[in-house]
């Protein structure tokens, strides 16, 4: 369990620092479909096989997949040189590990996250689904069925705005 | 046993590594990958509290930031090649319609 946690985290920082350090869109997609397999073995150490699957199926079945074709529709093979002088790029970086440094240091000194030093006895591996459909399909009915209404606006939107213009 | 300290730790690098491609690069399409991964984890904050708690209330919104995700990518690419028609680049620098 300590081991699968550390080799996937690993695993998801390396990847997700190739996606941004890359400078060939098709490489940075490819690392970011590692960095999503990854977090979705880092859902099964957290006993949530459900989410893991669904992360599987949406992310790296529809989201990468969409963008990969994108990318070849729109045949980038590399980022072209930037008309940004040096200095703004490295005080970006400085400026985004800093907010970073905020949300880390307000994590570590957190007394409630300290306290939960293992995981709660309830909600294992067993009956994930069952427990999760009780939930969702009682308290969050509403929201689950507003959430169709936004991926219909969303797919209406989507073939609206990239189609030919008449 | 790992302890719920180490996931939220993990997730502020990832969320950092995703507020570094956002601002330093300029192809929009890896920017909007950059978001995914800072989206991702938040995902896993929110998987971690669930488990450590208890209760399955983080692995619902989960659900929820998921169809969110997918929705922004949909129409974030949609507008990319709505761009791309425009103007053949997909370079932010050259976003600038209303610098005037």
């Amino acid at each position: 369990m300590v081991i699968a946690f550390y080799v996937l985290g690993f695993l998801a920082m390396f990847s997700a620092i190739m996606v941004v350090s890359s400078d060939r869109p098709i490489v940075s997609g490819l690392y970011l479909l590692l960095c999503f397999i990854a977090v979705a073995g880092l859902y099964v150490t957290l006993s949530a096989p459900f989410v893991a699957a669904m992360q599987l199926i949406v992310y790296t079945g529809a989201i990468i997949v969409l963008i990969l074709f994108v990318i070849m529709l729109l045949n980038q093979h590399r980022e072209s040189e930037t008309k940004r002088p040096k200095w703004v790029t490295a005080l970006s970086t400085v400026a985004a590990i800093v907010i970073g440094w905020g949300v880390y240091f307000t994590f570590i000194t957190s007394k409630v996250v300290l306290s939960y030093g293992k995981m709660s006895p309830i909600g294992g591996m067993k009956g994930n689904v069952e427990q999760l459909a009780d939930v969702l399909f009682s308290r969050y009915f509403i929201p689950f069925e507003v959430i169709s209404i936004l991926i219909i606006a969303a797919i209406i939107s989507a073939v609206f705005i990239s189609k030919k213009r008449v | 046993m790992v302890p719920l300290i180490d996931y939220l730790i993990l997730s502020a690098v990832l969320f950092t590594i995703g507020i570094i491609g956002i601002l330093i690069r300029r192809n929009i399409i890896t920017i909007l990958m950059s978001i995914e991964i800072m989206l991702n984890s938040v995902n896993l904050v929110f998987v971690a509290f669930s488990r450590f708690q208890g209760n399955m209330d983080g692995q619902i919104v989960v659900f929820f930031i998921f169809a969110v995700a997918a929705a922004e990518a949909a129409v974030g690419l949609a507008l990319v090649v709505a761009w791309f028609k425009l103007k053949e680049s997909i370079q932010v620098d050259d976003m600038k319609l209303l610098k005037g």
